[in-house]
């Protein structure tokens, strides 16, 4: 009599715990088709925050990625990178190229709380450089990098976006070899 | 349950028992997320959803709920709320779920809520369930924001990411480090604290006269 309440009860439990997990299961499943983020949109929703056009992947590193984009008539190349060490973690870097000169430069979602390297002071003294000619930035000069002058107070988020912008530019210079 | 006692719940969740202040819970996404105004607005508002939502629905399943599983039971249902809020939140607002990040899905092991479940929404009906769970869940909210604030504005300079204090004026930049997260929840604790021991005495004197 016992063992047999005693089985009904595990049977109560576990039926009550299968129609909670199947309810929620189908609640999720359901609501994912709905909010499903595709990689592509992913992409165009961060890189369409600064830059006009289409994108498609089109070269990878181990640290960042090279997308291609499409405006109209213009095609253009824009190098994705998480520059590290940063005050409060990584600062996600876009740099976009014309040809073989930066462009543009721009720090995508960031919880840096000190902002000024972010503004168009610290963030000219990459635009215009000539991949072929640099080995990319350092705050402060060295490796045979191009010196950037940081933000003082700001030391950490200065090497992040330094950092960042390095491994855009090595990005984009090993898909130009990789593609001759 | 009449008004004056669901005026009382949602004035216990908001002031006299505010989650992070009185009862102290929740302390973990407190301190991490609150260097901005708009993080300490994400997480609360996204917090006050599924407290709402999972104290509604245990409220109803009460009675069906074994004693023996009703934990796990409770877990499952924050669990799929707090999904439900994380997937809407990174279709919808995919700067404020990058900003937040690990955060969200930790809102599953904030005691907050799986204490106003097991203490409260278990053992009461679904209306007064669902203002503690309002209560409570904007108690945390009012509370982040006002930590940020303080952190963002002294720290920083700048509130809801817009500059206010200028470049020259000395910020104290420990405030938005982990060490200024305690150093100010310690100070406001202290205040708020200071200020409800003196209503609760001027109250009690009141009631003796």
């Amino acid at each position: 009599m016992k063992k047999h309440s005693l089985s009904k009860e595990i049977l109560q439990c576990a039926l009550v715990l299968a129609i909670i997990a199947g309810i929620s299961g189908l609640l999720l499943g359901f609501v994912n088709q709905v909010t499903f983020v595709s990689e592509e949109e992913k992409v165009s929703r961060s890189l369409g925050k600064f830059f006009e056009g289409t994108f498609t992947e089109v070269y990878e590193t181990e640290f960042s990625t090279v997308y291609k984009g499409v405006n109209g008539d213009e095609t253009f190349y824009v190098a994705k990178a998480d520059g590290q060490g940063g005050y409060s973690g990584s600062v996600p870097m876009y740099v976009k190229f014309d040809g073989s000169l930066i462009e543009e430069v721009h720090a995508g979602t960031n919880q840096e709380t000190i902002k000024t390297p972010f503004k168009d002071d610290f963030i000219s003294q990459f635009i215009g450089k000539d991949i072929n000619e640099i080995n990319g930035f350092v705050v402060g000069g060295a490796d045979g990098k191009v010196t950037i002058d940081k933000v003082a107070g700001a030391t950490k988020t200065s090497n992040a976006i330094s950092d960042g912008v390095t491994k855009c530019v090595d990005a984009m210079k090993k898909m130009t070899e990789a593609s001759k | 349950m009449n008004n004056q006692k669901l005026k009382d719940v949602a004035l216990s969740g908001l002031i006299t028992n505010n989650p992070v202040f009185r009862l102290v819970l929740g302390t973990c996404p407190t301190l991490a997320v609150t260097i901005a105004v708009m993080n300490g607005i994400g997480m609360g508002l996204s917090t006050t959803v599924v407290l709402v939502c999972s104290n509604v629905l245990i409220s109803l399943c009460r009675n069906i709920i074994p004693d023996k599983v009703r934990m796990p039971a409770y877990i499952m249902i924050i669990a799929t709320f707090v999904t439900l809020v994380e997937m809407v939140m990174r279709k919808y607002v995919p700067d404020l779920y990058d900003s937040l990040g690990i955060f969200i899905p930790l809102i599953v092991v904030n005691c907050i809520i799986l204490a106003r479940a097991e203490s409260f929404a278990s053992q009461n009906k679904v209306l007064p369930s669902a203002v503690d769970g309002l209560a409570m869940g904007l108690g945390f909210t009012l509370s982040l924001v006002l930590i940020s604030a303080v952190r963002e504005f002294f720290g920083a300079g700048m509130l809801f990411g817009i500059e206010i204090l200028p470049e020259w004026f000395p910020k104290i930049a420990i405030l938005v480090s982990p060490a200024g997260g305690f150093l100010v929840f310690g100070i406001l604790m202290a205040v708020v604290n200071f200020v409800m021991a003196k209503i609760d005495l001027k109250k009690s004197l009141k009631e003796a006269v």
